[in-house]
């Protein structure tokens, strides 16, 4: 244990503080948690972006601090004998470090290698293409990561949405001026409608667009309809209970809201967020009154 | 290699994960250059309090 700390030295970024904006801009984090294993030099090693447990983030650390199924290995390996696999790994590895254009360089070199993808790998390969792309040339991505968030044979396609979903959002956040923030919402809200008959009975998307839509204060019947049915769906989660709440709060009906808010509650007493939303319910006019 | 790994994993205390790291103290750039003074490796973690 000893031996392990004292060949590594571990540093942690929160990535609210305002000071940690500019490391999260070089290292191109585009997902919490994400660790990047730097080597001796500084020069990056991999990066682990989620967490599938604490089990496999170690194995996978690990691997990478002893140069196991890095960015480097796959390229020794793609270098002395190629397979698919390899390649469709190095294309995502590059993406997942910000460098689109070689990835798009690989996903060309899996895709001629024979035999070709079978239709799993093939997909996968769209899926980082439309990623690249949305990098280097952003109608382009934002057309292919359409495709694929539209079409609900593909694997990838909840992905894509939240790729596309998280493009709108900056692009409105960061936008220069009123049209094209409202631009920006408005391609959101239009994938939105789009993709609305097809997931029915997809809780988490419904639940997205209602919370979206009580964000901007618009489609709110839609919006209820739409939490209402994610909240039958998800067996009253706490968290789409939370955004039935907020559409009631949105319409003005804070009652409702507080009751609903109180279900929540119940499920997660003394959860310091639910509290909070209750108190901004009670301060807009819903009873104490709990049912 | 990778046999090696799983016997290291085997040692590995679960404390490593448990909040047993030593954190670095200071910046990025600080905690760079102690790696390349000590010959050793950064695990930068970006996190959230969320």
């Amino acid at each position: 244990m000893d031996r392990f700390h004292r060949n590594v030295i571990w540093y942690r970024a929160n990535v609210d503080l305002p000071d940690n904006k500019p490391l999260l801009k070089s290292y191109h984090v585009t997902g919490i948690p994400t660790t990047v294993v730097l080597d001796t030099k500084g020069e990056e090693v991999d990066r682990i972006i989620g967490y599938d447990g604490r089990s496999e983030w170690l194995k996978t650390l690990l691997g990478y601090l002893y140069g196991v199924d890095t960015l480097q290995d796959y390229l020794d390996r793609a270098s002395a004998a190629p397979t698919v696999a390899e390649e469709v790994a190095i294309a995502q590895k590059y993406l997942d470090r910000g460098e689109p254009k070689e990835s798009l360089a690989w996903v060309d070199k899996a895709r001629r290698l024979r035999p070709g993808p079978d239709e799993k790998t093939a997909q996968a390969l769209r899926f980082i293409e439309a990623q690249a792309w949305l990098a280097t040339d952003p109608p382009k991505g934002i057309e292919a990561l359409t495709a694929v968030a539209t079409d609900a044979k593909d694997p990838n396609a909840a992905d894509a949405f939240s790729t596309l979903s998280g493009h709108y959002q900056r692009e409105a956040k960061n936008a220069k001026d009123v049209a094209a923030k409202q631009k920006a919402e408005e391609s959101l809200m239009a994938l939105y409608h789009e993709l609305l008959p097809s997931h029915q009975n997809d809780a988490q998307f419904l639940n997205d667009y209602a919370w979206h839509c009580a964000e901007l204060g618009v489609e709110l019947d839609h919006a209820l309809a739409a939490a209402q049915r994610a909240a039958e769906l998800g067996k009253q989660d706490p968290g789409i209970l939370d955004t039935v709440a907020e559409v009631y709060y949105k319409m003005g009906r804070s009652d409702q809201a507080v009751l609903t808010i109180d279900r929540a509650l119940q499920q997660k007493p003394g959860d310091s967020y639910l509290e909070g939303q209750r108190a901004k319910f009670l301060k807009a006019g819903g009873s104490k009154v709990k049912h | 290699m990778k046999r090696f790994l799983i016997g290291l994993l085997a040692l590995l205390p679960v404390a490593l994960l448990a909040g047993g790291k030593p954190w670095f103290k200071g910046s990025l750039e600080q905690a760079e250059a102690a790696a390349k003074s000590q010959n050793k490796m950064v695990v930068l973690k970006f996190y959230a309090d969320w």
